[in-house]
């Protein structure tokens, strides 16, 4: 098996001289390589079932189809167990980043953590209400909607109850009755109707009414009128404007529950939940137009914590829900169990709250699919992760200062690592190192562009990251035209400190268009002295040990010639005791790994 | 300003708009509106205040008809000129238009409807704030006298009722004192109007029209009895709809709205009473503590209700009357027991015997429930009850005596009780001899026997009026001597010589049965104390035998011949034995006139005696040693046991201080009337005879109150 394994990274490294030399000849060889072994298919659909029930999105399993397949069996399977175990922290991480902002709002409104009783968290119950709420809610931007979640999410307050009563609907809530006592206040199943305007006749206000037509028509057309929505068999109309009060009988002559008056906003709300379209009149209806939901019902409660600003005085507030809203395009969060002016601070905290864990639940997603993990230190990295966090709360949004801190911490740690494997010797762990190193590198270095910006939109942070590869591609380019073997190397110390500052990369974007060798050694020992900068708890000794040591690899590097290196590589698998002989084969996986990646990325 | 407004609108227009033709004036108004239109785009809201003076002061305000019709489609082609801006010209547009409802050509009248129509339905919710005048102008307009405009009100009504019910800016506050202020108007269609807005604003489930009934429920009832039957059928309509929203709200002010029912509930009309009645029902089933302040007042409108004429009526009535007796109030919550009697007592006092019965039925209830509180109002009520037993009805009386007997559970409120009833029977003769008898019996079976008539006897002992109390004691010996309840009494008092119970009766009642000789003799007959009998009969004087003592001793002869006194016939059958018994009956005997028919049934009687064969068999063998051994064997066991049990002496002696009384009392009498003597004497033979006659009437008496005792 080794022998094979070693036979099939000779061919890689091959093919990959071959595809720098001809762009054409390198999709070619991309196809080929993305021919699965039998043993392998397994496991990448493990991967991709995984991927499927995580987001949904057929896109995404190819991704994890394309990752799994660039690695061997071993590495796949230790990726797998890693990669479960890394989405479960994060998902532990962002909760609790979340359950912080809900706490800090809290506070801001000056609202309590725990009511007066001490049984019930306003805490807890926000902070369950918002993910609720943000996992039922899926916009519909493809038609022109709104990204912004606050348009779909309502926050309606009811001065009754406990707080633990509180809870979401899946639909539309809102301060309505029927226009009658004794039409049913209660649907299940409702086939819903909405007419925009008014149903009345010659009642239009810019049109002057002569009585004598008005005494013998009136009646019969609103009987024609009801009759014509009755043949479509509503059990719920709603209309924008009024209703003649003899039309009103009818529709309840007819067990028909009327609600009348209703403001455009709301209507357009109901429709584009319940699926009814708006239609003008009734000479538009049709039955392909009613809406549905599973229960209509109006609901009577007595306030008697006190409503806001009436100084507390009882209230009766009548509330028309529907409920079970076949389209995820809105919903209502009841919060209960105060008087109306505390609610009003919790349904700000709320708010806020929906609109964040709604992005926080995008980001997540994100950062799953570009493949990123957390560090193996969970123990030592909230640690050092905390400090900072105190001090520029103030300046910056809690739930990305976290994130944030973990690459920055992360990559000392991975460095410090690999000095010591290296000191170890080991040639298996020095290269699972150089691996996960590189791996962790590139999502982080697009999640570092995303959440550095800002910028909560995911479309913004798409855009931005494909620029940044198409320009890592272009800046790639140039260098295969002097000496390959060296570009590469200079390439991959660049991108360990690239990871930690904007400013850095800028200028080696910017340096790479030059294609003096010599600027490019100068660019590389700078890099390493920002990369020092953030090497806070390392001792000064290893710093200078490992600086010493990055030295004496470019050394040895350049002053080989190609093919002694390739006869020295034959060599090595006679004898493993020289230790120059060890250090030549790290050199060609590493070359594997940035070309596979490269590739990924091109197909994404 | 006019001048200005000229100068907007052309002549011909303004000519078109007084023309007589309807449709000429609408294509003038149609003209305006687009005027009016112009002016609201291009901002000149001047020039559409002038517009609005014109039409106003020269048309709505000319003494000419078609000017004024003009006028007023002017000012709603204005308003629909407006559109969405004409809320701010509102303060000119409506007054003129309100105006002309009072205008006294109909036709006019009818345009003002219309124009009104035109302008509510632009400008909808903001007229509201006109609305008190607009609803006063269509409550007087639904009552016109012309079809036409009835029928443009009630079209403008519709529209004027669809924008209050969707309009947030209408004021229930502000409109129930104008519907409370018109509820009271006779006028049908007014009625019928307001009928209509009172079912429309309760429809609307956002309005609490419940709230405010207690304002005008009672102007429904009062349409209940209107002559017309559509509107009794509406009043119904929204009455039934309101009780069935009371039984679903929680919040409902029962008391205000029980004031109502109670007072609907004596109304002359009975379709208003069934309807009041039935609402009191569903009160007291629905009330909880609410209700508790107004029982008395709901009782006070049930019992009469009781008795209705009408069979629904009192069906629900009782029912209610159940559902308010099983409720078990407490007087600490409010319940006030005072304020019940209060009107029990008033409606004992009822024609109605149904409903008198079912105050009696309170007042047990009441006793029985809370005692200490009922007795705190017993100088209030006792009167009242006591009246009760002068009731025609016997289920009365007997209810009310159940009552007393409750009351009279103490001791001391029986002696009460019992004074009074003596007290009363002293006031009222006829009381006596129409109820005396019942209520004795009753009293007896729910007191007690013995200790009613102990109590009387030890009343009745010390009675001031002798007259009286001779009268009252034959009453109660009578009632003693006939009576099937009284059975035990008799049977005890059989027992007095040989038992100690017996023999404290028999001395508790003597005591006041000496005010009348006969009572007292057959007191001792019924003890089977004869020689003591016989001792009482040969200590009467000559004056104590006067026309009541014969008649007394008449009706004691037939009674002798009843059921009660078997026992004493029977004993004749051993005169040696009985020798007291047989000289007792002599004794009577020769009181009594040979030619009276007493006289002779006694005789009769005692011819029956087999005392001439005892003598035969005596005289045949050994007449005088026989005798005398019966003789003197009878009377030492006789003497003895009399003796030791009871001091006859003594007993003797009372009587005939007693007698003494009464013969110083007569003989008082008689000397204020010592002139006419000689005439008394004669007159006293005279009424004899009458009283004989009168005897001999009341022979059929006993077997029927024997019959009846039986039964």
């Amino acid at each position: 098996m080794d022998n094979t394994e070693e036979c099939n990274t000779r061919s890689s490294s091959l093919y990959s001289m071959e595809m720098l030399e001809n762009e054409p000849v390198d999709f070619e060889n991309n196809s080929s390589l993305w021919l699965p072994p039998e043993p392998e298919d397994e496991e990448d659909d493990h991967d991709g079932a995984l991927c499927d029930e995580d987001d949904g999105e057929d896109a995404t399993g190819e991704w994890g189809y394309l990752r799994s397949n660039s690695f061997g069996s071993g590495h796949c399977r230790s990726r797998d167990k890693s990669a479960e175990e890394h989405k479960r922290a994060m998902k532990d991480i962002v909760d609790g980043h979340f359950r912080a902002l809900v706490a800090q709002l809290l506070q801001a409104e000056k609202v309590q953590l725990v009511d007066k009783s001490g049984k019930q968290s306003w805490l807890d119950i926000v902070t369950s209400l918002s993910w609720e709420a943000a996992s039922i809610l899926k916009p519909d931007t493809s038609k022109g909607g709104r990204m912004d979640p606050g348009g779909y999410v309502k926050v309606k307050c009811l001065a009754c109850g406990r707080p633990s009563d509180s809870f979401v609907v899946k639909g539309v809530v809102c301060k309505k009755n029927v226009a009658h006592r004794r039409m049913a206040s209660r649907k299940e199943k409702p086939r819903i109707l909405i007419l925009g305007g008014a149903l009345e006749y010659q009642r239009i206000s810019n049109l002057l009414s002569s009585f004598d037509t008005l005494l013998q028509q009136e009646t019969d057309y609103l009987k024609m009128a009801v009759a014509k929505i009755k043949a479509h068999q509503p059990s719920v109309v709603l209309v924008e404007k009024s209703v003649s009060r003899y039309a009103q009988d009818l529709f309840l002559e007819k067990n028909i529950s009327l609600v009348l008056n209703i403001k455009r906003p709301l209507l357009e709300r109901i429709s584009r939940c319940t699926g009814a379209h708006i239609v003008p009149s009734i000479d538009y209806v049709s039955s392909q137009k009613l809406g549905h939901c599973d229960l209509f019902h109006v609901e009577k409660y007595v306030e008697e914590h006190g409503t806001a600003g009436e100084g507390g005085k009882k209230m009766l507030k009548t509330l028309m829900f529907f409920e079970g809203c076949p389209k995820p395009l809105g919903c209502t969060i009841l919060l209960k169990g105060a008087n109306g002016d505390e609610l009003k601070k919790v349904k700000h905290v709320v708010q806020y709250g929906v609109f964040a864990a709604y992005h926080l639940a995008l980001e997540t997603s994100f950062l799953v699919d570009e493949g990123a993990t957390l560090p193996e230190l969970p123990l030592k990295s909230p640690i050092i992760v905390a400090l900072p966090d105190k001090p520029s709360s103030a300046d910056r949004s809690i739930s990305t200062i976290p994130i944030l801190q973990m690459p920055t911490a992360s990559s000392p740690n991975d460095s410090l690592q690999a000095f010591d494997v290296q000191t170890d010797g080991s040639t298996f762990n020095g290269f699972q190192t150089m691996d996960q190193t590189m791996v962790m590198c590139s999502p982080e270095y697009k999640s570092c562009k995303k959440l550095g910006a800002g910028s909560a939109q995911t479309e913004s942070a798409h855009f931005n990251g494909q620029d940044k590869n198409i320009a890592c591609l272009h800046g790639m380019v140039p260098w295969s035209s002097t000496d390959p073997l060296v570009q590469q190397s200079a390439s991959s110390l660049c991108h360990c400190p690239s990871c930690s500052r904007d400013v850095v990369n800028k200028k080696h974007f910017e340096e790479r268009q030059p294609e003096t060798s010599g600027h490019t050694l100068d660019n590389d020992f700078n890099a390493l002295s920002a990369h020092r900068t953030n090497l806070e708890s390392v001792e000064s000794g290893h710093l200078f040990a490992y600086n010493s040591e990055n030295g004496d690899k470019i050394r040895a590097k350049l002053s080989v010639p190609l093919n002694v290196q390739i006869s020295l590589d034959d060599d090595s698998s006679k004898d493993d005791s020289v230790i120059k002989k060890d250090e030549i084969p790290a050199s060609p996986a590493d070359n594997q790994s940035i070309l596979v990646s490269l590739s990924s990325r091109c197909v994404w | 300003m006019a001048a200005d407004a000229l100068s907007i609108i052309p002549g011909a227009v303004l000519r078109n708009l007084s023309d007589k033709l309807y449709e000429k004036r609408k294509n003038a108004a149609l003209e305006i509106e687009g005027i009016v239109k112009q002016l609201a785009t291009s901002g000149e809201h001047d020039k559409i205040s002038a517009v609005i003076a014109l039409l106003t002061n020269d048309f709505t305000m000319s003494p000419q008809a078609n000017h004024r019709k003009g006028g007023l489609i002017g000012l709603a082609a204005v308003t629909v000129g407006l559109t969405s801006e004409a809320a701010q010209h509102l303060e000119q547009i409506v007054p003129p238009v309100l105006t002309s409802f009072l205008d006294q050509d109909s036709r006019v009248r009818y345009y003002a409807c219309e124009a009104l129509y035109n302008i509510a339905k632009v400008v909808r919710g903001d007229f509201i704030i006109y609305f008190n005048k607009i609803f006063d102008a269509l409550c007087k307009l639904s009552a016109d006298s012309d079809a036409n405009v009835q029928s443009a009100a009630h079209l403008l009504d519709r529209l004027v009722k669809d924008i209050v019910t969707e309009s947030d800016q209408f004021s229930i506050e502000e409109f129930i004192p104008l519907l409370r202020e018109r509820m009271n108007v006779l006028n049908p269609y007014v009625r019928q109007f307001l009928v209509g807005w009172i079912t429309v604003l309760d429809s609307v489930p956002d309005i609490d029209m419940l709230g405010f009934l207690p304002d005008f429920l009672d102007g429904l009832f009062n349409m209940l009895s209107d002559s017309s039957h559509e509107i009794r059928q509406q009043a119904d309509a929204a009455l039934s709809e309101f009780l069935q929203e009371i039984k679903n709200s929680p919040n409902v002010d029962y008391g205000r709205m029980a004031e109502i029912l109670v007072r609907r509930a004596g109304s002359s009309d009975e379709f208003t009473r069934l309807t009041s009645i039935t609402w009191i029902n569903e009160f007291v089933k629905l009330g909880g503590e609410q209700l508790v302040p107004y029982y008395a007042d709901i009782l006070g409108a049930i019992l009469p209700c009781i008795s209705d004429q009408e069979e629904k009526i009192r069906v629900v009535a009782r029912e209610t009357n159940e559902e308010l007796c099983a409720i078990k109030a407490d007087p600490t919550e409010g319940f006030d027991i005072g304020a019940i009697l209060s009107i029990a007592k008033r409606e004992l006092n009822s024609e109605h015997e149904a409903t008198r019965i079912e105050s009696l039925h309170w007042f047990s209830t009441l006793l029985v429930r809370y005692r200490a509180e009922f007795l705190a109002y017993l100088n209030d009520i006792f009167d009242p009850l006591l009246n009760a037993l002068s009731d025609p009805s016997d289920a009365v009386v007997l209810l009310v005596l159940e009552v007393h007997a409750r009351i009279a559970e103490e001791s001391h409120h029986f002696h009460h009780l019992v004074s009074y009833l003596i007290h009363t029977f002293h006031n009222n003769h006829v009381l006596l001899e129409k109820r005396g008898a019942l209520i004795v019996r009753r009293l007896c079976i729910l007191l007690g026997a013995e200790k009613v008539y102990r109590e009387f006897s030890t009343i009745l002992e010390t009675e001031g009026d002798l007259e009286f109390a001779s009268t009252m004691v034959q009453a109660l010996n009578l009632i003693l001597l006939t009576s099937t309840e009284l059975a035990e009494l008799r049977s005890l008092l059989k027992k007095t010589l040989v038992d100690s119970c017996g023999k404290d009766l028999f001395q508790s009642l003597y005591a006041s049965w000496c005010h009348s000789p006969m009572a007292t003799i057959s007191l001792c007959l019924l003890a089977q104390a004869y020689n003591h009998a016989i001792s009482v009969i040969q200590s009467l004087g000559e004056e104590d035998i006067n026309v009541k003592f014969l008649v007394q001793l008449d009706k004691l002869i037939r009674l002798l011949e009843t059921p009660v006194f078997a026992y004493l016939r029977l004993q004749l059958l051993e005169p040696g034995k009985h020798t007291w018994l047989l000289k007792t009956l002599y004794g009577l005997l020769m009181l009594l006139p040979q030619q009276s028919a007493a006289f002779k049934i006694l005789r009769t009687r005692l011819k029956t005696v087999p005392f001439s064969e005892n003598l035969k068999r005596t005289s045949s063998t050994n007449p005088y040693s026989q005798i005398l051994q019966v003789t003197e064997d009878g009377n030492r066991n006789h003497d003895t046991q009399s003796y030791n049990a009871i001091n006859f002496p003594s007993r003797l002696h009372q009587f005939e201080s007693m007698q003494q009384q009464h013969r110083v009392h007569l003989k008082n009498q008689l000397q204020s009337q010592k002139s006419a003597s000689a005439i008394v004497l004669s007159q006293e033979i005279q009424r004899y005879e009458e009283a004989h006659s009168s005897s001999t009437s009341e022979i059929g008496r006993p077997p029927s109150r024997t019959s009846r005792g039986i039964s």
